[in-house]
């Protein structure tokens, strides 16, 4: 009896959550069909994500309540030769819980978008777009074949750059587009290299397959292929330099690509991935100091910056340094954790930030605001509850997953060097959230007077509110639900389980204290160089500057010194010319009109071709 | 026999080295006479009796005619005989290469069927020459038409080109 | 000249060609080639220019010691073998002699020189019989003679080809220009007739067909020099439109009749794995190229550069096109479609 209800449990649950596939799709295509107003178009695919939202509550719900481990959907799509590739849907927990977070922050974010992107003429293409971004990161995370994955992966690389170059008439926006597009090129070569690689070696695109037969492989080099696609996908140092840039898309992208689809697609990969990445004791320690120096690194730049957007997006970019990092520690579950409740709060920065920047006439420098504590108090409270919620402040959703991680980090034996780094950009958090916090909220306005502050707008109240319940009390959720993998560390000095806490409280007091000295004019340090972290590490001007500089000057130098100059003219047609002209020249010289010159080479001729023949016989 | 043979080759290698090397028509044409007898002479010793009859006779016509209009179109009344130094240095200059020429060929094969005209001489009645123009007369007497058409034609090519008061033979008006 | 004589001449410089085509005996061979010599003298001589009698007297001298040197290896030959069959010959030192001294007799290289300076001195009509109907007889021995000395025709084909493009470069008068025309497509005969001597006689017999308009239209407009060309345009537009034409076909660019030799043979070399050669042929082929198109650009692409007050004569005094003309040209350049034809005809 016992197994017939799990049965019947799993058939629930993949009907439940193919309809909830298809209710997106289906609407892809509706919005076609009505003859209505764009902006009502637009609504229409809000309340569509809400109600698929609501729906895929259900298999979640029911996933969890049985404790169904998965339930796989396999249809054979097609065949190369002797390999055969399926469609085959995995419903597990990671796609059970992730599904309804992002759908829950995308109806947010759509709802935001409502407000934000309301005088815009193509808001319900860009609805549409947002929508198949949010399909391809379900494709993505439903997949259980690297077929399947890899559409999802690239619809999302793409949609990333048509959402990113919205604005398409700023140059600004087309070369972060072009970044992002670049980067995940980068990527990408990592995904093919995996997927040549099983499809060799496994002969077999299904996950379970792999994990099967990568049993006593050496599995060095496709996990390291998989940690270079989620590096150039997640933005992992060395392939960081498009998240940042990013920022040139309308703030609903923005919101949506930091939290919950494009960004943590990589981080996701290697979830999924983890049994293979798990076999290689190399591709573990790259992650771990993959992962570390990019939430150091990361964090140091948002420190410097000034522009609010592109301190949260260093943020986000350190927060996925930090998964990494969980990823390197052996916790798949908890960075999955983390993506989750990361989505919630990091979608609501953004949202804010969105909210602040449209009330101050575009204005992105946090240099010039202030005093929006007072004007705007509803953003203001969800961006402290943010930005608590992203130091890891007790009982807010990000303090479960956060504090978990670190806790792992103290008790583990693996490299101190790395696990120092990562608590160092810890602290480097609660810096720069303070920023925000002191320079947006605090103090007197710096902005002109007469700057449209208005935040009263019921769509933008509504998602903003909601997405503070998800920071509040989604970490308790899904801690709840989340079935342990692995023995927690269950013991532990104070110390080591206070760390977190204490090294955030640290970096904020450390912080309280230098924006007080600087702003009773106490120079501490009147000359500390800040070029390195202000100018991102000197990075965009190696790799996007100098590096294509040199190689662009070394084509010129081919194409115009050694092709144009010396093969085309040079040796090409000049010494043709020159060499047929002496030539012709030389040829001609018998050309006296001498009877006797004729005569001569007659004489000749016959003479050397009577002499040649004696010789030869 | 061979004597007057072997001095009749000689006279005409030297001869023929002396009508080369004059840069004068005059004695161009004259030693042109001595070895026009001298190869005479060479074809008599072959056997060819009659046929050095008749060159001798269109020689003797035709010579004296082209040495009267040489003699009479020259007009350097003191022309460069042998003995001059560059008309000397070509004449020993053909000379030695006729002698080089004489010493290499006769070493390989390539005059050795040279013989072959000397060895009929001893078979049959008539002599060769004769025997040649009986069958130019009876078996291919087309050949004899066509020969003399191609006389005739060069006779009138040279009276077309010379003929006329103004334009004399080929000299440019 | 009395136009009895002239047609004594004509009659002879016929019979003469028709006397070595049709003997098998090397005398009789010898006795065309001298007739036919012998008759066109006076042709050349006909203006009695300085010029026409100067090339008549080189002429004379080219052609007596080539005949002579046939003779002499012909008798060589009758004497060694004891017969006088022209494609029989089996004694090789003559052969070789032989085939040099034809290749004088045709001007090809390297004892091509006296060819373009003999040209320069005739009227392109006189220079039209001279760069084809003069060429027959010394060919057809050749083409008797193709059996053996392979290094050696090759040589001689490949010496032309070059020689005649290299010539050709730094002319400027149109008659130089044909004759070294003549020795580059004299050369592509004679480098494929140890292969095919079907395809070399098609070759001849194209050469013909294509170089008969040009001297016909430059006789036509008396366009002795490149100078002149660019006037082409003035008094017959529409052969200075069709010149191009021509003289690329001349130099064989494909949709043009010129193609059909030098696709035939290359394409034939290629198949007997003689790549070196077909590329040496095909790249030298480039040079006589650019001579024909330099002067296709000047007749044809632009104006003469020397500012002329009548700028279409042919509307005042209409020349009507020869019908002789009319009839080579269009051969000359469309032929191509016939590929298949002509090759069941000739090959």
């Amino acid at each position: 009896m016992m197994g017939q209800s799990e049965h019947i449990a799993e058939i629930i649950i993949s009907s439940l959550m193919s309809m909830t596939l298809m209710l997106l799709m289906g609407i892809l295509g509706f919005p076609i069909i009505i003859n209505n107003t764009k902006y009502n178009k637009a609504i229409f695919t809000m309340k569509a994500v809400k109600l698929a939202f609501f729906w895929s509550l259900l298999p979640a719900g029911l996933l969890i309540i049985t404790g169904t481990d998965f339930t796989i959907n396999t249809w054979e799509w097609f065949h190369i030769s002797t390999f055969t590739i399926y469609t085959s849907v995995k419903i597990d927990y990671y796609a059970a819980v992730f599904l309804p977070v992002a759908l829950y922050v995308t109806w947010s974010i759509l709802q935001f978008a409502l407000w934000y992107m309301e005088k815009d003429h193509n808001i319900d293409q860009f609805f549409k777009y947002l929508l198949i971004f949010l399909i391809s990161m379900i494709i993505l995370v439903t997949a259980n074949n690297l077929f399947q994955l890899f559409i999802g992966w690239e619809g999302v690389g793409i949609m990333s750059f048509l959402l990113i170059s919205w604005w398409f008439g700023r140059p600004d926006a087309n070369s972060a587009a072009l970044q992002a597009v670049l980067y995940n090129r980068t990527g990408d070569l990592g995904l093919f290299v995996m997927m040549a690689w099983t499809m060799t070696s496994t002969n077999s695109w299904e996950l379970d397959d792999i994990f099967l037969h990568s049993q006593n492989q050496n599995m060095t080099m496709p996990a390291l292929a998989l940690i270079l696609a989620a590096a150039g996908k997640s933005a992992q140092f060395g392939l960081h330099p498009w998240l940042p840039s990013a920022m040139e898309g309308p703030t609903p992208v923005s919101a949506l690509l930091h939290s919950s689809t494009m960004v943590v697609a990589g981080i996701f990969l290697l979830i999924r991935f983890y049994p293979i990445i798990e076999q290689s004791k190399t591709a573990m320690t790259t992650c771990l100091w993959l992962g570390s120096l990019t939430t150091l690194f990361t964090a140091a730049c948002a420190l410097t910056q000034n522009d609010i957007k592109k301190i949260i997006a260093f943020s986000t970019s350190s927060q996925l340094g930090f998964m990494m990092v969980t990823i390197g520690l052996g916790q798949p579950r908890l960075a999955f954790l983390h993506i989750c409740t990361h989505a919630f709060f990091k979608a609501m920065l953004f949202m804010c930030s969105g909210v602040i920047i449209h009330s101050l006439k575009n204005e992105q420098d946090i240099r010039k605001m202030g005093g929006m504590y007072f004007l705007t108090p509803l953003t203001a409270s969800c961006i402290t509850l943010g930005s608590l919620a992203l130091t890891g402040t007790p009982f807010l959703s990000g303090f479960y997953s956060k504090d978990a991680i670190i806790e792992t980090l103290n008790s583990s034996h693996l490299n101190a060097c790395a696990l120092s780094m990562t608590l160092i950009a810890t602290s480097f958090t609660a810096v720069y959230s303070l920023r925000i916090l002191y320079y947006v909220l605090g103090g007197q306005p710096r902005f002109n007077s007469l700057s449209p502050i208005n935040e009263n707008d019921p769509n933008l109240n509504t998602s903003l509110m909601r997405l503070a319940v998800g920071s509040l009390i989604f970490g308790q959720l899904i801690t709840m639900s989340l079935p342990p993998k692995t023995t927690s560390v269950l013991t532990m000095t104070l110390t080591m389980k206070m760390t977190a806490i204490l090294v955030t409280l640290t970096g904020l007091t450390t912080a309280l204290l230098l924006t007080q000295s600087d702003s009773l004019h106490k120079k501490l340090w009147s000359h500390l160089p800040l070029h390195f972290t202000t100018l991102l590490g000197f990075f965009p001007l190696t790799i996007h500057r100098l590096l294509p500089k040199l190689t662009l000057q070394m084509g010129h130098l081919i194409s115009s010194q050694l092709i144009d100059q010396t093969w085309f003219k040079l040796l090409g047609p000049k010494a043709i010319l020159k060499s047929s002209m002496s030539l012709s020249k030389y040829i001609n010289t018998i050309q006296l009109g001498l009877i006797k010159l004729h005569l001569m080479s007659f004489t000749i001729a016959l003479l050397t071709t009577a002499f040649i023949y004696t010789i030869m016989t | 026999m061979t004597f007057i043979m072997y001095i009749a080759l000689l006279v005409m290698v030297v001869g023929l080295g002396a009508v080369v090397a004059h840069p004068s028509p005059y004695f161009g044409s004259l030693t042109l006479v001595v070895v026009s007898g001298a190869a005479c002479v060479v074809l008599i010793v072959y056997g060819g009796t009659f046929l050095a009859l008749v060159m001798f006779l269109v020689y003797l016509g035709g010579m004296l005619v082209v040495f009267a209009y040489t003699t009479a179109l020259a007009a350097d009344s003191f022309p460069y005989t042998l003995t001059y130094g560059d008309v000397m240095l070509y004449w020993t200059l053909y000379m030695g290469l006729s002698l080089i020429c004489y010493v290499k060929c006769t070493v390989v094969g390539v005059v050795e069927g040279w013989d072959l005209f000397e060895n009929w001489e001893e078979f049959g009645i008539f002599e060769s020459d004769v025997r040649g123009m009986a069958l130019m007369y009876s078996d291919v007497g087309s050949l004899l038409l066509i020969g003399g058409w191609m006389l005739l034609l060069t006779l009138i090519a040279v009276l077309e080109l010379c003929r006329g008061n103004s334009r004399g033979a080929l000299r440019a008006v | 000249m009395n136009p009895i004589t002239l047609s004594m001449f004509t009659t002879a410089l016929l019979s003469g060609t028709l006397i070595t085509l049709s003997s098998t005996n090397w005398l009789m061979a010898w006795m065309g080639l001298e007739i036919n010599t012998m008759a066109i003298i006076p042709i050349i001589a006909r203006k009695h220019h300085p010029r026409a009698t100067e090339a008549a007297t080189k002429y004379f001298l080219i052609q007596a010691p080539a005949a002579a040197t046939i003779l002499f290896c012909a008798i060589t030959n009758a004497w060694m073998t004891g017969q006088w069959e022209i494609n029989q010959m089996s004694t090789d030192l003559p052969i070789i002699l032989i085939l040099i001294s034809l290749a004088f007799k045709m001007g090809m290289a390297p004892v091509h020189s006296w060819l373009p300076d003999v040209l320069q001195g005739l009227d392109l009509m006189t220079g039209l019989v001279l760069s084809t109907w003069q060429k027959l007889a010394p060919f057809y021995l050749i083409l008797q003679l193709h059996s053996t000395h392979s290094l050696t025709l090759i040589l001689l084909g490949t010496m032309s080809i070059l020689v005649g493009g290299w010539g050709g470069l730094n002319q400027t008068q149109t008659r130089k220009i044909l004759a070294y025309s003549s020795i580059t497509h004299m050369g592509w005969m004679l480098v494929i007739l140890q292969f095919s001597p079907e395809l070399t006689l098609m070759t001849f017999t194209l050469y013909v067909t294509m170089t008969l308009p040009v001297f016909m239209i430059l006789h036509q407009n008396n366009t002795l020099s490149i100078n002149k060309l660019p006037i082409l345009a003035t008094h017959t537009p529409t052969i200075s439109a069709l010149i191009p034409l021509l003289l690329l076909s001349l130099g064989g660019l494909p949709p043009l009749t010129g193609f059909i030799p030098k696709w035939l043979i290359i394409q034939k070399m290629s198949h007997l794995g003689l790549f070196g050669l077909a590329t040496i042929t095909a790249l030298s082929g480039l040079f006589s190229l650019y001579f024909y198109l330099r002067l296709s650009y000047i007749s044809s692409i632009t104006m003469s550069p020397s500012s002329n007050l009548t700028t279409a004569t042919w509307r005042l005094t209409p020349n009507s096109i020869p019908l002789g003309l009319k009839t080579t040209i269009v051969p000359s350049m469309m032929l191509l479609p016939l590929t298949p034809m002509i090759n069941s005809l000739l090959l």
